[in-house]
Order: C-alpha cells, then sequence, then structure tokens
C-alpha cells in the first residue's frame, strides 16, 4: 500500500524504515535540503499507508564545470542519480523500478542527454537491477571507494558509472557498450 | 555561530590581507588606520573597528556592536556593502539573533536604498535578510504586522502571478511563434504550484474555480504533464470544501489517463489517490449510486494494464478490498455455518491469497482484519492462514505463512472484541470461552505462545533453507514470543511504572531471546529497537547503548528517533552519557550536533539555494521545517539529559542562559514531539496500547514535560551556580544577586504552575513528584525571601513544608517492594533507577533549598534585629526538619547503590538470576539458551558501578 510523491521536508521524520537498513547512509539534513531546495522534482519518495517513508531517490541536473569543457572527460547536461534505497519489507514490489522511472520522466523534463549514477564494482544486484532497466556501463572509474564493500583485504573499490540515453540522445551518442573497457581515475571525475 | 572569517574586499593590499587572515588583530589595526587615513575610505574604518572586536580586551570587545547601533541610531547610511559584511561577521554572537531586524537589518535595507542599480548588495541584502529571517527587511517594507497590510501584499501578489498565468493561456490560445516577446509567463511545475498556493490562499472560490478549469493550469492538463503535486494540492482543497464530486471526477479522470498508445499509464495508482476516490463515492453513495459501479469497473480495467508493477499491483488488488469495505454492505455477518460470508471477508481473502507471501501482508491488511467481526478474525487467524500454511510445500512460503498466521493470531487476541461480558457480567474470551480478569487472556496468550515456541524449536531442528528463514522468519518469530511474555508482564501489573518481580521475570525472558536472536542478526532494526526499549526499562543502559550504535542512529534522523534511547537515560545510566569518557562523548555528539549543524543560523542556508533555482514550495517548506526543529521536544530534551547528568555526576560546564536550546524558548514555545515508531513492530490491535509505549519508561517528551524539566534545571542553577574564579565580587554585588534569585524565583513561580497543570499520563509519577516538589520550593523561597510577620503567611508557608515532606515521602514508597534481601529486590532496584534519580534530584533540590532559606533567614536575623523578617521559630524548625529527612533520604539512596553494588558483584548473583528466570511454567524457557545472561549482567554492574560516581549532595 503505497503512494508516490515529492519529498518534503518533515519526511526525515519518518525515514527509519529506509535509513536503519545498514546498506543505507544517514546525512546531514543540509544534503537533504539541498536536494530539496535546488531539485525539488527530482527527489521522490515513496510512503506506506502508515506514512512511513519506504523507499526514496535522490537526483540532479547539471554539466560539468565549464573550465572542462574541452577535457574528454567533460560531461554535458544529465541527471544523475544520487541516492536511491527501498526499505527491506519493501523490495521485490518494482518500488525501485518505479522511482528511477520517474526520475527518468523528470529528467526528460529537464532536457538532459543522459542519467548517470555510480554504484560500486562488486554490488551485482545493484548492477543487474540497473542493467534491467536499460543502464549500461559507460567507464571504469579505479579506486573510487575508499574501503571495499565485501573483501576486507583491499583498501579500495571501483565505481562503475553507469548511464542510460534519456530522450534527447536520440542516436545514443553518450553511452557505450564496451565501458567496462574504459578506465578513468577519481580525479577524472568531477 | 561559527562563521568563517570573510575575504577582504579587492584592492585591498597584501600586507593587510595577509594580517587578517593570519588573525593579527593588532597589525591589522594599525594598518588599517594608516589606509583610511591616506584614501579616506569608510570600508578601512569598519576594517579597524572589526579588528578591534576580536581582541580580548573586554572595553574593545563590542566596539562593533557599538559602531551597528550608533548608526542605526544616527539613520545614517553604511553604502559599502562589503563593510557591512565585516560587521556582520564582527557581530556574530555578540548582537542577538533576534535583534537582527533592527540593527544589520535596516543597515543592509539603507545600504541597497542608496544604491539601487547595485545587484550585488541587493541580493547580498537579501541572503542575509532571509538567513537572518528578517522577513521585513528582506522585502524592504514594514512588517505585515496588520491584516490590511497582509490583504494589500496579498492581493498584489495574486495580481501578479494571475497576469503571468493569462500570459502563458494568451500564448497558447495564439499562435505562439508569430507573438513578439512574450512577457512573464507561468511555465515550471513550481510556478504552478505557486499560483495554486496564492489563489487558493488569496482568491476567491470564484478565483479558484476558473484555475481548475483552465486550458492550461487544470490539475488533470498538468497531471498529463507528469505533474501530480498539482492534482493532490486541487484533491486536498476539494475535500477540505466537502465537494466529494469534483474529488471524485478528478481522481477518477487522473486514474483512467492513457498514455499515447492508448495505455493506462498507471501514474495515478497510488493508495492515496484510491482512498481518495473511494472516500468520494462513500459520500455521494446515497446522490449518485453509481459512483460504486464507476470505481469497481475503473479497478478491473487498470488490473488488466499492461504496465503493471507488483507495487501497483498491490495497491490495485487492496483498493478493490477497501471499496468493498467502504462502500459494500456493512451489515453482514462475516461468518456463517463456519464459512465466510460476507462480502468483504471474501473479498479480503482473496487478496491474502495472492499476496500471502508479501511481507507487508500483515500491515497492508491488519487495519482491514480489525474491523471484522470476531468471528471472522477468528475464522482468519486459526483456519484460514494456517491451512494456507499447510498447502506450502516449500520450506520458506510454509514458514513465512505460518508466521502469518501466528501474527494474526495474536492480532486476534490483543482485539477487545473478543472480550465480552456475559449473563452474570463476567468478562470472556471468544477465542476459548474462559472467563478472563483483563483485556488480554492470559490463557489464550500462554497458548498463542507454546505455539510459536513449537514452531520455533521445530525451524532451528530443519535443515531446509536455513539461512532465509533465520534472517527473515526467526527475528519476527521470536518477537512474536517475545511479545506474548511481555503481555503477560503488562496485564499483570497496569501501574506500568514500576514493575512486580513476577512481570520483571517476563521482561527478561523476553530480553534473552531476543538477545540471542540479535547475535544472529546483528543490526536488525526490529530486534534492535525492541531490545534498547527492553534494556533501558530494566535498567541495563551500557547494553542498551551497544545495540543503538549498532543500528546508527545519527544526523538528520536523531529528532525523530533519538527519544527512543536518549529519552530519561540519565536517571538510568548517568556515567553511561558522561561527557569526560570517550564512549558518552560519542553518544553525546550523536545527540547535539545534528541541532548546532543544522540550526547555526536562524535560518537554513538552503533556502537561499531555493531562491535562486526557483523552488517556490521550497522556500515555503524549508522555513517550516526549520521552526519546527527549533522547537523540537527532542532538542528540548537533549538538553535536559545533559544538564542532568552533568549535575548528577558533578561535572558542570557552561551556563544554561547561555544555551540556545534554552534561551531561545520561551514559556509560549510549542515544543512539539516527533517521534518516529514505524520501525517498531506494530502487532497489537489499535484496541490496545501498541508495545512499543508499554515498554519505555514513561511517556515521550510532550511540550509540557519538556518545558518542565527545562524550568527544573533553571532552579537548579540557580541554588548551585558557583562564579568563576577569576570574578571578583563588588561591593553591593550581593544586592543583585538578591535581586536575581527574588526575580527568577517570580518567574519560575509563574510558569511551573502553568506548565504542572494538566493530565498526569504525559510523565512518570516520578517525575511529576519531582516537578511538583520543585515548584513548592520556588514558592516556599520566595515567601521566605522577603518574609514579613506581620503578613498572614504562616499557614501557607506551614502547608508547603507539609506538603514537601509528604511528597518526599511519597517518592520514597515508590521504590521498594520487598524489605528482605533476595534476587527479587535486588532486580526490582536495578529496573526503578529512574525512580531513584528522581527521588535524588528531588532530596538534592529540597538540601539546597532548605540551607539556603536556612542561611537567608541567619543574615536576615543579623540586618534586622527586630526579627520581624525573619521566620517564626517554629517555621525555620519545620524547615530544618526538611533539611534532615533530605539528607536522610540521600544517605537511604547511597545505601542502595551500595547494596546494589554488593548485590551484582556477589558470586552466587548469576546462578541465582538464572535459577530465578527459569522458575514457573513458562513455554518460552525450553528456546532460553542463556547465552546472553551474562552480558545482561555485565551491563547492570557497569550501571551500578556508573552510579557510584553519582554525587548525592
Amino acid at each position: 500500500m503505497t503512494t508516490f510523491r515529492r519529498f518534503r521536508p518533515d519526511d526525515v521524520n519518518k525515514f527509519s524504515k529506509c535509513n536503519l537498513d545498514p546498506l543505507t547512509e544517514t546525512y546531514e539534513l543540509n544534503f537533504y535540503l539541498q536536494y530539496h531546495a535546488k531539485w525539488p522534482s527530482l527527489f521522490q519518495v515513496c510512503e506506506d499507508s502508515e506514512g512511513n517513508i519506504v523507499g526514496y531517490i535522490m537526483g540532479k541536473v547539471e554539466s560539468s564545470p565549464d573550465a572542462y569543457k574541452f577535457s574528454e572527460h567533460y560531461l554535458p547536461w544529465h541527471a544523475h542519480i544520487t541516492a536511491l534505497t527501498v526499505a527491506p519489507e519493501a523490495r521485490r514490489q518494482g518500488i525501485g523500478k518505479i522511482l528511477v522511472e520517474q526520475l527518468e520522466a523528470a529528467a526528460d523534463t529537464h532536457n538532459t542527454w543522459f542519467m548517470d549514477l555510480f554504484v560500486r564494482s562488486s554490488n551485482a544486484k545493484a548492477i543487474a537491477f540497473y542493467k534491467e532497466l536499460g543502464y549500461s556501463v559507460f567507464r571504469v572509474v579505479k579506486d573510487y571507494y575508499g574501503e571495499h564493500a565485501t573483501d576486507p583485504d583491499k583498501d579500495s573499490e571501483d565505481a562503475f558509472d553507469m548511464r542510460k540515453s534519456m530522450k534527447r540522445d536520440a542516436k545514443h551518442e553518450h553511452v557505450r557498450a564496451d565501458g567496462e573497457e574504459h578506465e578513468v581515475h577519481p580525479e577524472d571525475v568531477w | 555561530m561559527n562563521r568563517q572569517r570573510p575575504r577582504l574586499k579587492n584592492g585591498v593590499d597584501l600586507q593587510l590581507q595577509s594580517a587578517f587572515q593570519d588573525g593579527n588583530w593588532p597589525v591589522v589595526i594599525r594598518l588599517a588606520e594608516k589606509r583610511a587615513k591616506i584614501s579616506n575610505d569608510q570600508y578601512y574604518e569598519f576594517l579597524k573597528i572589526c579588528a578591534e572586536s576580536q581582541l580580548d580586551d573586554p572595553s574593545t570587545k563590542f566596539a562593533a556592536v557599538a559602531a551597528v547601533w550608533k548608526h542605526v541610531k544616527d539613520g545614517s547610511t553604511i553604502k559599502d556593502v562589503e563593510a557591512i559584511e565585516l560587521m556582520e561577521w564582527a557581530t556574530t554572537n555578540l548582537i542577538d539573533a533576534d535583534d537582527f531586524a533592527e540593527t544589520l537589518g535596516p543597515l543592509r535595507v539603507r545600504a541597497v536604498k542608496a544604491s539601487p542599480k547595485d545587484k550585488f548588495a541587493a541580493t547580498r541584502c537579501l541572503e542575509s535578510c532571509l538567513l537572518h529571517w528578517d522577513l521585513a527587511s528582506a522585502q524592504q517594507t514594514s512588517p505585515l504586522t496588520t491584516p490590511d497590510k497582509r490583504k494589500l501584499y496579498g492581493t498584489l501578489a495574486q495580481k501578479q502571478i494571475e497576469r503571468a498565468a493569462q500570459a502563458a493561456e494568451q500564448a497558447q490560445d495564439s499562435n505562439e511563434a508569430s507573438s513578439k516577446a512574450p512577457s512573464r509567463r507561468v511555465k515550471t511545475e513550481e510556478e504552478v504550484l505557486l499560483l495554486y498556493d496564492i489563489v487558493e490562499t488569496h482568491g476567491t472560490p470564484e478565483d479558484f474555480r476558473k484555475l481548475i478549469s483552465s486550458s492550461i493550469f487544470s490539475p488533470v492538463v498538468q497531471f498529463r504533464r507528469g505533474r501530480k503535486e498539482v492534482v493532490m494540492r486541487a484533491i486536498a482543497k476539494f475535500s477540505r470544501d466537502g465537494d466529494w464530486p469534483a474529488v471524485f471526477n478528478l481522481c477518477n479522470d487522473c486514474l483512467s489517463d492513457c498514455d499515447a498508445d492508448g495505455q493506462l499509464t498507471l501514474l495515478a495508482s497510488d493508495i492515496a489517490m484510491w482512498r481518495h476516490i473511494i472516500t468520494a463515492a462513500s459520500h455521494m453513495k446515497e446522490t449518485n449510486p453509481d459512483s460504486t459501479n464507476v470505481v469497481q469497473k475503473l479497478l478491473a480495467k487498470l488490473l488488466s494494464s499492461s504496465h503493471m508493477r507488483p507495487m501497483y499491483r498491490r495497491n490495485i488488488l487492496l483498493a478493490r478490498v477497501l471499496a468493498v469495505f467502504s462502500l459494500g454492505p456493512s451489515d453482514e455477518s462475516d461468518l456463517t455455518d463456519g464459512q465466510p460470508s460476507s462480502l468483504r471477508l471474501r473479498e479480503l481473502i482473496r487478496y491474502i491469497d495472492d499476496q500471502y507471501t508479501s511481507p507487508a501482508c500483515f500491515s497492508d491488511v491488519k487495519s482491514l482484519m480489525e474491523s471484522l467481526d470476531a468471528a471472522g478474525l477468528k475464522y482468519l487467524a486459526f483456519d484460514h492462514l494456517p491451512k494456507l500454511a499447510e498447502v506450502d510445500s516449500n520450506d520458506f512460503k510454509a514458514a513465512s505463512t505460518r508466521l502469518l498466521a501466528h501474527k494474526t493470531q495474536y492480532l486476534l487476541l490483543t482485539h477487545r472484541k473478543t472480550k465480552y461480558r456475559d449473563q452474570n457480567q463476567q468478562l470472556k474470551c471468544t477465542v476459548c470461552d474462559s472467563t478472563v480478569e483483563s483485556t488480554l487472556c492470559q490463557t489464550c496468550l500462554s497458548q498463542l505462545s507454546q505455539a510459536c515456541v513449537t514452531f520455533y524449536s521445530s525451524v532451528i531442528k530443519s535443515e531446509g533453507e536455513k539461512p532465509k528463514i533465520n534472517a527473515e522468519i526467526m527475528p519476527e518469530l521470536a518477537i512474536l514470543i517475545a511479545f506474548c511474555s511481555l503481555n503477560l508482564a503488562f496485564s499483570e501489573d497496569q501501574a506500568r511504572q514500576s514493575l512486580k518481580p513476577q512481570a520483571t521475570r517476563h521482561l527478561i525472558r523476553a530480553l534473552l531471546l531476543l538477545d540471542d536472536q540479535l547475535a544472529q542478526n546483528s543490526g536488525h532494526s526490529q530486534l534492535s529497537l525492541v531490545l534498547t526499549q527492553l534494556h533501558i526499562r530494566l535498567g541495563s543502559g551500557a547494553r542498551a547503548s551497544d545495540i543503538w550504535d549498532v543500528i546508527g542512529v545519527k544526523r538528520t534522523i536523531i529528532d525523530s528517533l533519538g527519544p527512543i534511547f536518549y529519552d530519561r537515560l540519565s536517571t538510568i545510566s548517568p556515567a553511561l552519557l558522561s561527557t569526560y569518557d570517550s564512549w558518552g562523548s560519542h553518544l553525546m555528539d550523536l545527540l547535539q550536533s545534528h541541532y548546532v549543524n543544522s540550526l547555526k543560523l536562524r535560518m537554513h542556508q538552503r533556502l537561499i539555494d531555493a531562491f535562486e533555482s526557483g523552488s517556490y514550495s521550497s522556500v515555503v517548506g524549508i522555513p517550516q521545517y526549520i521552526e519546527s526543529l527549533r522547537s523540537s521536544g527532542t532538542r528540548a530534551m537533549s538538553l535536559a539529559e545533559a544538564r542532568r547528568i552533568e549535575r548528577l555526576l558533578g561535572q558542570p560546564s557552561r551556563e544554561l542562559e547561555s544555551d540556545p536550546r534554552f534561551n531561545e524558548v520561551n514559556d509560549d514555545t510549542d515544543l512539539t514531539q516527533t517521534i518516529d515508531y514505524g520501525s517498531f513492530p506494530s502487532w497489537n490491535s489499535r484496541t490496545v496500547q501498541p508495545m512499543h509505549l508499554n515498554l519505555r519508561l514513561g511517556p515521550g517528551p510532550s511540550n509540557r514535560r519538556c518545558h518542565l524539566s527545562m524550568l527544573a534545571e533553571a532552579f537548579h542553577e540557580l541554588l548551585t551556580y558557583k562564579s568563576p574564579a577569576s570574578y571578583k565580587a563588588s561591593a553591593g554585588s550581593s544586592e543583585y544577586d538578591h535581586v536575581f534569585i527574588t526575580e527568577t524565583l517570580a518567574r519560575l513561580s509563574n510558569s511551573f504552575p502553568r506548565f504542572l497543570a494538566g493530565p498526569d499520563d504525559e510523565m512518570t509519577q516520578p517525575e511529576l513528584c519531582y516537578f511538583e516538589t520543585i515548584s513548592l520550593l520556588c514558592t516556599l523561597m520566595s515567601l521566605c525571601i522577603d518574609f514579613d510577620r506581620s503578613s498572614d503567611i504562616t499557614d501557607a508557608l506551614h502547608q508547603t513544608t507539609d506538603a514537601l515532606s509528604s511528597s518526599l515521602e511519597n517518592q520514597q514508597s515508590q521504590i521498594l517492594h520487598s524489605e528482605k534481601p533476595s534476587i527479587e529486590r535486588t532486580l526490582t532496584m536495578l529496573g526503578s533507577m529512574h525512580n531513584i534519580a528522581m527521588l535524588r534530584d528531588s532530596t538534592v533540590a529540597i538540601k539546597l533549598a532548605a540551607q539556603w532559606i536556612l542561611s537567608h533567614n541567619e543574615k536576615e536575623k543579623a540586618r534586622d534585629r527586630s526579627g520581624k523578617s525573619s521566620l517564626p521559630k517554629e517555621l525555620a524548625s519545620k524547615i530544618k526538619d526538611l533539611q534532615t529527612a533530605a539528607e536522610k533520604s540521600i544517605k537511604e539512596g547511597q545505601a542502595w547503590i551500595a547494596e546494589l553494588k554488593t548485590e551484582t558483584v556477589s558470586r552466587d548473583f548469576e546462578p541465582k538470576l538464572k535459577k530465578w528466570v527459569l522458575e514457573d511454567e513458562d513455554a518460552i524457557k525450553s528456546i532460553l539458551t542463556m547465552d546472553s545472561l551474562p552480558g545482561l549482567i555485565d551491563s547492570w554492574q557497569l550501571n551500578v558501578k556508573g552510579w557510584l560516581q553519582v554525587k548525592w549532595a
């Protein structure tokens, strides 16, 4: 029994079902308010019949700073998924898919070229989830994360930068099939 | 407010820049003075003043403040906006936040008016005024205090935005390409929401009707552009107005909306939307009977959509059940001849049969099951669901269905519907037909507990799908068994405040089982939350803190979850939160840093982002949230807890008055309670209290309790305040002290009764006694300060001292149940730490107040030899008796802690406890491993050790 709607600041008082899950990070208020203030239509929640938030997605639209305009790593106007979480009890119901699709619709409204996101290379579930939604690896950011999620012997982990073309990129010029072959360093990512 | 040092403006030479950045203030003063003389630039004069304000010398510290006030009073203008920035920085923390609107705000407005074309000055003025929440200066208007002015600005806003809306409509009507340069139009979703807000607030009903029938701005047109928020605004407005046909039609249009391919979009298929259309149809049932058919056809049509997702399907299936419950016949019996007969029960069974494997199935249908009659609910719980579990061959599915059946049985047993009075007026249980003594049938609960324990044992022994069952079934099953035990505890102990030994035994058993489960499922949120409450309730704060730390409640969610762990923790385990210790410091930092970080400025910095991005709904939403956070009960609680710990451990920190959590609150501030219990298992029927409310130590931090706690802290500070060693009292300062004490007591005497009046269920009994004691002490001290034998207040004083004695005795009587040393006595005392802490605070307050009165009386005797202003001997002796009683109580308290130490560290404590826990018949015993018992004992020992640090006098 759920309802999808925009985030409101007092939703943070109903975040426990999502944020007590060890896989979901809780940030400072400033972080949530920044998304709410700058990109309100890209911060969507899913609430249950008691008003508890059982899923949310935070996104933004941006491009790389102009100073990097001629860099090969320059990112044109695009949307980005910053956080996506679904409470354990609400998983396997397609809530995540609906949230991503709603963000994609908003990204099209903002006339973006593509949607991108970062995911740990060891997070097979998330990678499969995004692939099913049409995302593909665009590049591998070496040693992007400071620690490895599953291997305590490693002190870093790669990130997959995954992308999906939005309507504006009708020719799919901003995605590639062999993204896993393209490695970049964290300093190339802005 | 810790604000970064600003950058000096362009053109300032490097030498001065670096001196400023290095904080080399004497050099900055010298150089700025020099530059001011040479350049005649006002900026350098202000730079010099700001540098002077950074010196430790008290005579120069307020140079910037004085300069600001001087300019405000002179009516002069500081044209250089960067000079104002410097002054704003230099006066941070020195000018009260509330004074901004009378100081820097007007100075900023004057600067903007002096240079109307300077966009930089205007923008900085707007930003600063918004962040200081000085709206009058931000708008460059006088405050909108009168209704006339509010109406004027409302009308202006409406006219402006309606003009922009018309421009958009006209552009659409005419051929857009051929139109000349368009005027400002309403385009974005945020602008449309603003349009709705303004027309709804300031417009007439006719204006609103015009808006919703607009070819561009009507909710349905907006919905087709993917803008659902506008629809929800319109529905909310129609519902408030009772315009049900409008709600019905709008929901119907949105739910049946199709995409370009003619496929249903399902975008509106939220449960909220379904509830709206069903509610509207129920209101229209009499006038428009066809509305029910429309809803049913719509449901059938949507179920066949090709865009279906499991979540939407669940919503639609559930909406179908909701529709039957709301729109179908309401006078049918749910069961006839042992078989489902009502449409609603049959429809509910249809839903359950489809969705019973979903982990959310129970919470989805819980309220609907509760609406059934007792026979219908009993059929589901004891007949239908157990049979469904038998059908499944898959181990996990069978186990989860069996768990669902047991949860439904538990729901039934906690429902008041299952109890009735027979012809002899005896309360009977409809489930087992036996006579019961309370709302809950102990026979049935024991049987359910037995059935769950059998299930638990069989799962432990089984081999199939073990990891999944261990992770998803066992924690909930353990909680269910624990809840049966806890219900037995609470039904025996109606007072809920101090637990009797038998109730304590049930709590310990539940705790041990859940701790065993948590060892298998570390960080499980439901287990962790229930266990945190249980450990605190039993006086085991250290283990509670370990569990709490693992679930990572921090930052933004501390406001809504913090009270679950921290509320009254200072009364259970004061040393646990000592900031002199790294663990305590870490725990207190988790609680307090959120408010420091989020409320640095009067308004949050992100409001500026909202303005810059044109996010008008955020412009409205952010200030509302920040104001509610500022007046949050958790924030007030964080102060009360911190202060009590400091007092109990004798670790004073800064003055209460300088704490924003104290000085931003006055008696009229409504401190709001926001606790997120959403992650607790909510399995009790709504006809009885939820388990998390039974388990907590007392009611949450209400407005009254928070105010009373802060007033009590102010009282303690008044009597225990010691001037810093460096402070030298001047002649006559004792007179000022006297005035300060008199006025503070008068203020407290005035405030206490305001918050003491109200229902008793907003605080624990010991808290109520404690607050009443302090209120009485304020009255007593006020009367004694300016005592005049000629006035007739002696009786009042006698009555007050008598009331204080009774209050003390009352609090003492709430602590122990058994006089003889025994395991029961030890456990009762361990579970009574809250009562002991409140008694300690009351006795210390009485002792301090009595000492103060007697010392004041001695001074009065010496000052006024006539004896007219000193207390009569009999009264003075009564106050001495009060002091003696308090001292005796203090000694008693210290003796209890010493006794607890001896008992808990003794070698036979663990075997005695183990034997005691396993006494009596109870199914749960067979699955207790006792592996968690040493952890509990360690936690108690640590707690008692911490209590040995408490200062009693």
